[in-house]
């Protein structure tokens, strides 16, 4: 059933069978038309560089939104926003460009390696051929993109002239780069047969065992990215495009070379420096724009057959997503929410609830309202009907407090929390007996601006759990905090959300809910459903993703634990514990292989967005860099535990702590255990007597002593 | 055009092909019922030798679980066919193409009657050995066994899922193409299949093939499976579909293939995620067509997937020098 509203003037339609949120992701090969609608441009000024030439590493977690930039180089989408009369998005003087791509896991170019080329093959070739059929696979894309300009040259601003396509693709076939494979080409088309044949011989070659490389192609191996440039190169001299115009060539995927599952790890690496070297030759006639994980691109910068490594700035810039979309100390840059904004108005839009011109100021705010701690207490406490145990004062304390804190409750039960646990921190073995002792303070400490903020959230947990309630998040301000500077989040939780709104709407035959139309805002309960499934959806997912088991069972214990610590600390003392803390200099000094497996599972814990990660400023005197973590904020409904980052997180002070908790208690890691046992032997064992021969670690060490 | 194939129970199936002696490549694990066949076979053909592939999974090294059950397993074999030619060669689960095939190749040299066990077989090893034998012209006769358990275990069957990759020898014979659409065998767990499906995903239909009649306790994880698809795609009509197949009939899946793509002509992903009947079925039909496979391979299987016997069914997939399977 349709209802009818006038919002601003105009006709609206609020549809109860339609859930705009229901496209969660803009993936690697979207659909055109769908992602033309949903694109949203408040991205396009911050990753500027990405549309010009240079190389540029695109870095983000997951759901991020960097598929959704790298899509904008597809001819198809392009084509979908001039069919569309929609503005292509890329600046006008950044749209001449070619654009081709490769994507790792799909191209069959991960089966290299698999099967020897010949008989008594030679491995170290391999990662030759794997560069080979990069360079045949991209040009072949650039001329099937050709093709597609050709046939839609209005749409692409008339870059290509078709009529010098055979010059330049004789003049292709002459190049020595192609080792003469090319030979015997005369026409366009001979090459894109000759080069799709070429790929079609590996692909047979790996699919079907018998079937033989020729000779030809094992004699006429190309070097990594050659082809690719003199193809660009040759486009510009025989002006088929006009010298302004760019080479964009997308490598989807890379981080799967490193996984050491589908491809030997050994080979994955070398193929990594492959691509590698294509950027390290620095050729300004092509740039290369790859989006990755987060630490992925990291793990392997060597160029092949060299000892150097890619250096940031001189071979490639790196684009970093998360910290452009995450929240900064100024809050003046933080642009996510404007971003998750304009993402949501384009849903409403194209889901046809608002119409495209419609001012909407502040959206989110109109549909999802604002859930301020106080109205979140009203919920939590409108159940309980014993104050005391909403208080959690004990029994021996004197009656004037007790009296205190009773009245307090009645009108502020908050207020009332926070002064018994500023009760609680008073001394440090009888804590109670110091604060106690006197009455309630007339200047109420527990007021204090800093020392109320940073336990704010930790009340509203303790007060939730002693209520029997579960913890409600809701709101504008909880959706762009879950959300974490995410797109794919922000959008899983309006989808969740609206989910819920819709199924309750829909029992109703009368008097509908519709929050454009009215003051109110979706009800903050039914938010807080929809929010909780989000949540738990987010949860399962990350046993999805690979390895993700490993992950989630970590993730698991992480957030019990953190949950433990925050509901146990009645004096709230260690409010920061929803995260943990390690100074740098632990990973470097502790047993490598040990530290290095523990750090690179937290790295993929944060790249496969299940963690969050930044550099901690620590409060200790030692002042080391440090790093913190924090479960990824959509997870904290599914562990009630709060969201926010306060104050100091917990600190994790021996590599043996994160060891246990990753390897012992969420069973990752495995192939580290042995390591323990190597570790242990390392411990000096305890000294019995002053005078006996008592072992140090030094003995062990310098060889006095021989390991037990 | 359909043609008969003929399946069934084991013990149905093979008397009826003669009195051939079959060579058998099958699967040492954990589960009891990867050596059903070896226990089956004496009483119903003439069992002329056996490669059993004993896979270790990234799990192997650390539970001593799978150690025992293998050890246990071992031991059966020994005492099962104490005079035969059974040959166990052990293999790792992420070993490369040619590491799978090249003892495999070597094995069915001159051996006309092959009988390959896919019961315990995981997909990254029996989809290219059962392409291998399929294109293999010197093998007059080739069946494919499946030994359905009592029950499986309840929760979760595998873990630690790797990135969504071709199988081996299934990555397209021919240069990328977009596909007209992505078939997806339903099973027990989605495995990873979520993350790649996009409501928008191209654009590229799914068709869900749902295994029909099956035991009710499948029956429910394999809605919780569709329900989970269902999630994550549009209500766009045609986008999703969602087709019954027999589970215990490869014949069937293959045949509905072949309606799907109009005998081969279509471009087609599969995603081989149900019964081992239905992937049977897929391989077979990839194989002819040069379609992709994608797979998630979990790195680890549960030691105690599955419990108990309840029957051994048999494919005849090739029957006096013809294939039974074409386009």
């Amino acid at each position: 059933m349709l209802y009818f509203c006038v919002h601003q003037g105009k006709a609206n339609i609020m549809n109860y069978n339609i859930n705009p949120f229901q496209e969660l992701y803009v993936t690697d090969d979207p659909n055109p038309n769908v992602y033309v609608g949903l694109f949203s441009n408040a991205l396009v000024d911050l990753v500027m560089p990405l549309f010009r030439p240079g190389n540029v590493i695109l870095k983000g977690v997951q759901g991020t939104g960097k598929s959704m930039l790298l899509n904008l180089f597809r001819p198809k989408i392009r084509l979908a926003f001039h069919e569309s009369n929609i503005d292509f998005p890329i600046p006008k003087e950044w749209q001449s460009f070619i654009s081709a791509g490769i994507n790792i896991s799909r191209s069959g170019i991960l089966n290299f390696g698999h099967r020897p080329i010949e008989k008594e093959f030679d491995l170290s070739e391999m990662p030759l051929y794997f560069g080979d059929f990069l360079n045949y696979f991209i040009v072949a894309d650039i001329l099937n993109n050709l093709k597609i300009q050709i046939t839609n040259s209005n749409a692409f601003n008339n870059i290509v002239n078709k009529s010098d396509l055979d010059n330049f693709s004789i003049e292709l076939s002459k190049q020595d780069c192609w080792f003469g494979y090319l030979d015997g080409c005369h026409s366009f088309n001979d090459i894109f047969k000759k080069i799709n044949e070429r790929i079609k011989s590996y692909r047979q070659f790996h699919t079907n065992r018998l079937y033989n490389l020729e000779k030809t192609i094992q004699e006429t191996k190309t070097s990594p990215g050659e082809p690719i440039s003199r193809t660009a190169q040759l486009l510009k001299e025989t002006n088929v495009v006009s010298q302004g115009t760019n080479f964009f060539i997308r490598i989807d995927q890379v981080e799967i070379l490193l996984g050491g599952d589908i491809v030997n790890k050994k080979l994955g690496y070398q193929y990594r420096q492959i691509i590698n070297k294509i950027l390290g030759d620095r050729d300004a006639r092509v740039s290369y724009k790859i989006g990755t994980r987060r630490y992925d691109w990291a793990k392997e910068l060597k160029i092949f057959g060299t000892e150097n490594k890619l250096e940031n700035l001189r071979d490639f810039r790196i684009i970093d997503i998360d910290d452009i979309l995450r929240r900064k100390e100024d809050i003046k840059s933080y642009i996510f929410p404007q971003f998750a904004e304009d993402v949501f108005r384009r849903r409403l839009i194209n889901a046809e609830i608002i119409k495209e011109k419609e001012p909407s100021k502040d959206l989110l705010k109109k549909i999802f309202g604002s859930f301020k701690s106080d109205k979140k207490i009203k919920y939590y406490v409108s159940t309980n009907t014993n104050p005391k145990k909403l208080i959690g004062y004990d029994q021996d304390w004197p009656e004037n407090w007790k009296k205190f804190l009773l009245d307090t409750c009645k009108n502020d039960p908050l207020e009332a929390v926070l002064a018994a646990t500023w009760v609680r921190q008073g001394g440090k073995k009888d804590y109670h007996k110091d604060r106690l002792t006197k009455s309630p303070p007339k200047n109420r400490p527990w007021e204090k601006t800093w020392w109320r903020k940073e336990r704010i959230q930790q009340s509203l947990m303790q007060i939730a759990s002693r209520s029997s309630q579960r913890m409600l998040w809701a709101g504008k301000e909880d959706i762009i905090g879950l959300s974490s500077g995410n797109i794919s989040i922000f959008i899983s939780i309006c989808y969740e959300i609206w989910e819920m709104f819709l199924r309750n709407e829909i029992r109703k035959k009368e008097s509908r809910e519709n929050p454009l139309k009215s003051k109110n805002h979706i009800d903050h309960k039914i938010q807080s459903m929809g929010i909780f499934n989000a949540s738990n959806l987010w949860y399962e997912k990350i046993s999805e993703q690979p390895n993700g088991d490993d992950r989630q069972s970590f993730i698991n214990f992480l957030g019990t634990q953190f949950k433990k610590w925050l509901s146990d600390d009645k004096a709230m003392s260690y409010p920061g514990r929803n995260g943990f803390s390690i100074a740098k200099e632990l990973f470097d000094t502790s047993d490598q292989s040990m530290a290095k497996a523990l750090r690179s599972f937290l790295n993929d814990s944060v790249d496969y967005g299940d963690l969050f990660d930044a550099p901690h400023t620590t409060k200790k005197t030692d002042r080391k860099e440090r790093t913190k973590w924090y479960l990824t904020p959509i997870l904290s409904p599914y562990f009630q535990i709060p969201h926010q980052h306060i104050k100091e997180p917990y600190y994790v002070e021996d590599m043996m702590e994160l060891f246990e908790w990753i390897v012992e208690k969420s069973g990752a890691c495995k192939q580290i255990k042995n390591k323990k046992k190597l570790l242990k032997s390392f411990q000096p064992k305890k000294k019995k007597k002053k005078s006996d021969n008592s072992r140090s670690l030094f003995d062990y060490l310098s060889g006095k002593i021989k390991y037990e | 055009m359909n043609n008969y194939r003929p399946w069934g129970t084991l013990s149905w199936l093979i008397p009826k092909l003669g009195t051939l002696s079959w060579d058998l490549i099958g699967c040492l694990g954990t589960e009891s019922r990867s050596l059903e066949i070896l226990r089956q076979l004496p009483t119903t053909g003439n069992l002329n030798t056996a490669k059993l592939l004993k896979i270790y999974d990234t799990d192997y090294l650390y539970s001593q679980n799978t150690k025992d059950l293998l050890i246990t397993r071992t031991e059966e074999v020994k005492s099962l066919r104490k005079n035969s030619n059974i040959e166990i060669e052990e293999h790792d689960l992420f070993e490369t193409h040619d590491e799978i095939l090249n003892p495999t190749e070597e094995y069915i040299l001159n051996k006309q009657n092959i009988i390959i066990d896919v019961s315990s077989m995981p997909k990254r090893f029996f989809f290219p050995i059962l392409k291998v034998l399929l294109a293999t012209d010197t093998i007059e006769n080739l069946i494919v066994t499946y030994t359905v358990p009592k029950s499986y275990r309840k929760g979760k069957l595998t873990k630690n899922l790797t990135d969504w990759a071709h199988l081996p020898l299934f990555s397209g014979g021919s240069n990328y193409k977009p596909p007209d659409m992505l078939v997806i065998g339903v099973g027990f767990d989605p495995m990873g299949i979520l993350r790649e499906i996009s409501p928008e995903g191209g654009g590229i239909p799914i068709k869900l093939l749902f295994p029909f009649p099956a035991p009710l306790s499948s029956v429910h994880r394999a809605w919780e499976f569709v329900r989970n698809i269902e999630k994550r795609r549009t209500k766009e009509k045609g986008n999703l579909e969602i087709l019954r197949v027999e589970a215990k009939n490869p014949s069937d899946t293959f045949n509905r293939l072949r309606t799907l793509t109009n005998n081969g002509q279509k471009k087609i992903e599969l995603a081989p995620f149900g019964p081992k009947a239905m992937s049977v079925a897929m391989c077979v039909f990839a194989s002819l067509t040069e379609s992709e496979v994608f797979y998630t391979q979990p790195k680890e299987y549960a030691p105690d997937y599955s419990e108990g016997i309840s029957e051994v069914y048999a494919y005849s997939v090739k029957l006096n020098g013809k294939s039974l399977y074409y386009l």
